[in-house]
């Protein structure tokens, strides 16, 4: 907690401020990648969602008070600016969030930053089945490995209703990947 | 499938690829796209200037309404005037008659001929006052 104070100190200071900038974007920039890929699907759109991530965590260090990890609450803008993407893309489009996420795990296929064996595609359609935050649970705990403590901070939702809500996704996409 | 077990070696993997030094360059493409305004935004309501210029306008709004107020300044009517001289005011008729000039005498007389002598009658037999008229 210390050293991250300390950090945060560093990042707040305007003679050392760029220099830990550099160092907060290598050390979270895969994490919130992967995180904002889990969501918006596609490695373009990932970019511009990350990049808008960077600069939101910049513009608002001096509004962090630190109640919070300085891990979670970057976490938390990075889910937040990537759902808005998606809520705007789709009022652009005039289709639902949902036509939006179907729209882009077809485009999957055809991707060349995406492995696509069948299963990986599989259980993507599976996943996208689920309601919103079910599948923010999902792919944080199943994917990118985050304790239920973390994705509490993160989502402002208890561990216990995480670890429901988990055993339900699971349930609902296993049956989906058998039956298709 | 044992989607319950994330930390088995068998987990299905998201499957996405990253292109090539993506992760290399992004340092330095987020730090040019940062802002680089250092100058503190200053909200308007915490500038000074702002709230001088609000104060005065209060006060040259303040100014005007008392300034039309007393130019249209209402006159008490004329009844109001005889209850205030009658019954407020510490002043005798020989105060009231000093204020008077030729043209109120005239109007007054002029308004005693309207008056009926059964009224004048009526007046001086009820009125209390009678000793003192007489002894005037």
């Amino acid at each position: 907690m210390q050293d991250e104070k300390a950090f945060i100190a560093k990042l707040l200071q305007p003679k050392t401020r760029d220099a830990a900038f550099r160092e907060l974007i290598a050390q979270y920039s895969r994490p919130l990648y992967s995180h904002i890929r889990n969501i918006a699907l596609n490695h373009d759109d990932t970019d511009d969602i990350l990049q808008n991530t960077f600069i939101k965590v910049f513009n608002n260090l001096k509004n962090f008070k630190g109640e919070s990890k300085l891990f979670s609450w970057m976490y938390r803008i990075a889910t937040n600016e990537a759902l808005t993407f998606i809520n705007q893309r789709a009022k652009k489009s005039g289709i639902s969030n949902e036509d939006v996420q179907k729209k882009a795990i077809d485009n999957l296929e055809a991707d060349i930053y995406f492995e696509g064996e069948d299963i990986q595609l599989k259980l993507q359609k599976g996943i996208a089945l689920l309601p919103e935050k079910q599948q923010l649970v999902f792919k944080m705990r199943y994917f990118e490995e985050l304790k239920y403590e973390e994705i509490s901070e993160i989502l402002g939702t208890s561990v216990g209703a995480l670890k429901a809500s988990y055993h339900i996704a699971t349930k609902k996409i296993e049956e989906y990947v058998l039956n298709n | 499938m044992n989607l319950s077990d994330t930390h088995n070696s068998n987990k299905i993997k998201p499957g996405f690829r990253v292109p090539e030094n993506y992760f290399e360059n992004l340092t330095d493409i987020i730090m040019a796209g940062l802002p680089v305004n250092d100058t503190p935004v200053v909200p308007i309501y915490k500038k000074q200037s702002t709230w001088m210029a609000i104060a005065a306008v209060l006060v040259i709004g303040l100014c005007m309404s008392i300034y039309f107020r007393t130019g249209t300044q209402q006159l008490p009517d004329d009844d109001s005037i005889e209850n205030y001289l009658v019954y407020q005011a510490n002043l005798n008729s020989y105060d009231i008659a000093e204020g008077l000039n030729s043209n109120d005498i005239a109007e007054l007389e002029a308004s005693l001929n309207t008056v009926s002598n059964d009224a004048i009658e009526d007046y001086i037999m009820n009125g209390n006052d009678l000793d003192n008229y007489l002894n005037e």
